[in-house]
């Protein structure tokens, strides 16, 4: 509450005094939830840069990418960001899961190993770098976690496919609202068949919901507004 | 006659489930990273703990990050699920008066389940009520 209290503060005097305050928006959720898809297109749009690997493994990101000041036009309002794509929250991970993914040329994999074989096919994960990926996949929870005491708000970002009522996600939106940081629901993949983004809605109605794709870019207008009322 | 020797296979491990029911009062009085490291502990060696109170959220992002540090080649992780009992305005308003004065968090009513994620295969929730399907 003190915290909360405090944030308000913060923004009544920039708000006063005209300084643009930059926001630091975390993007939390749990694994192959559009994450790094969204950042990638926020920071591609704005920055002209992207921000991390996208692939169908999970725990693809296993640390904090950072875009730093992005500026947003939302409507008549321009948000100044610090774009923060955070790891993905589980509360399993299995190394031999991911000895069934093909290599990317993600720099946060520290191998040796060429990504391809000599005849140019793509080489799955080996049993060593699996359990290299699993550790710093642990690490990247720890991390997202601890690092929700320094965010201003937070996009959680759901499967609009998936049952929304997962622990992580309880966990996660009850930890924002314990914590007093303003949390935006984003209802992802609404460009497949089986996306019921009211699902999401309907399990956490006391929070804003915005449907977007992230990987087509449909509706982010929304998304955009919706922060720069949270900021 | 010649009679033919039929190997019989003996079942391999003991098969049972094991189900731990544990009450607020066993707990009481543990800190918070002991209370946690008590949970692990019976969950890494292949038990589901059930808890007659229900986590808060600090203590599951603690119970979350304390499984990460243990996850290793034969610990995989953790599935859990919370059922949190509603209190009334009433009881709720008591129970932060007291923490108040106490300084100390009392249990939140409720249930807890928390097991192995190699046993525990899916849990299904509503508000209401949640359905755990585990395999051996």
């Amino acid at each position: 509450m003190v915290k909360s209290f405090i944030r308000a503060l913060k923004l009544l005097f920039a708000s006063l005094f005209g300084r643009k305050h930059t926001v630091t928006l975390g993007l939390y959720g749990e694994p192959n939830t559009g994450k790094t898809t969204l950042a990638n297109k926020i920071a591609k749009d704005w920055l002209g840069k992207t921000v991390g690997t996208v692939s169908d493994m999970p725990h693809e990101t296993r640390t904090i990418q950072k875009a730093e000041h992005v500026e947003v036009t939302a409507g008549s309002r321009k948000i100044v960001m610090n774009l923060l794509d955070m790891p993905g929250l589980a509360t399993h991970i299995d190394y031999k899961k991911f000895m069934q993914y093909y290599k990317t040329n993600s720099n946060s994999t520290q191998t040796k190993s060429k990504s391809k074989n000599k005849k140019g096919k793509r080489k799955k994960y080996t049993e060593s770098e699996a359990k290299k990926i699993a550790e710093e996949a642990t690490r990247g929870v720890v991390e997202a976690i601890k690092f929700l005491d320094k965010v201003d708000v937070v996009l959680a970002m759901m499967d609009s496919t998936r049952d929304p009522l997962s622990q992580v996600n309880i966990m996660l939106v009850g930890n924002l609202e314990a914590k007093g940081i303003p949390v935006i629901l984003v209802a992802n993949k609404t460009d497949l068949k089986s996306a019921k983004p009211e699902n999401i809605k309907a399990a956490f109605p006391q929070h804003p919901v915005v449907p977007i794709s992230a990987l087509k870019g449909h509706n982010l207008d929304e998304l955009y507004e919706t922060i720069a009322q949270y900021s | 006659m010649v009679k033919k020797k039929v190997k019989v296979r003996k079942r391999r491990g003991s098969g049972k489930l094991k189900l731990d029911f544990i009450s607020v009062s066993m707990l009481k009085g543990l800190s918070l990273d002991q209370k946690i490291a008590a949970i692990l502990k019976k969950v890494r060696e292949n038990h589901i703990v059930v808890l007659d109170e229900s986590l808060d959220f600090i203590e599951e992002t603690k119970l979350v990050t304390a499984t990460m540090e243990k996850i290793d080649t034969e610990f995989k992780g953790i599935e859990f699920c919370t059922l949190p009992r509603k209190r009334g305005p009433i009881q709720e308003y008591a129970t932060k008066a007291i923490e108040s004065i106490t300084g100390k968090p009392m249990a939140k009513p409720g249930l807890t389940l928390v097991g192995p994620s190699s046993i525990i295969r899916e849990i299904k929730r509503d508000p209401n009520a949640f359905y755990v399907s585990a395999e051996l």
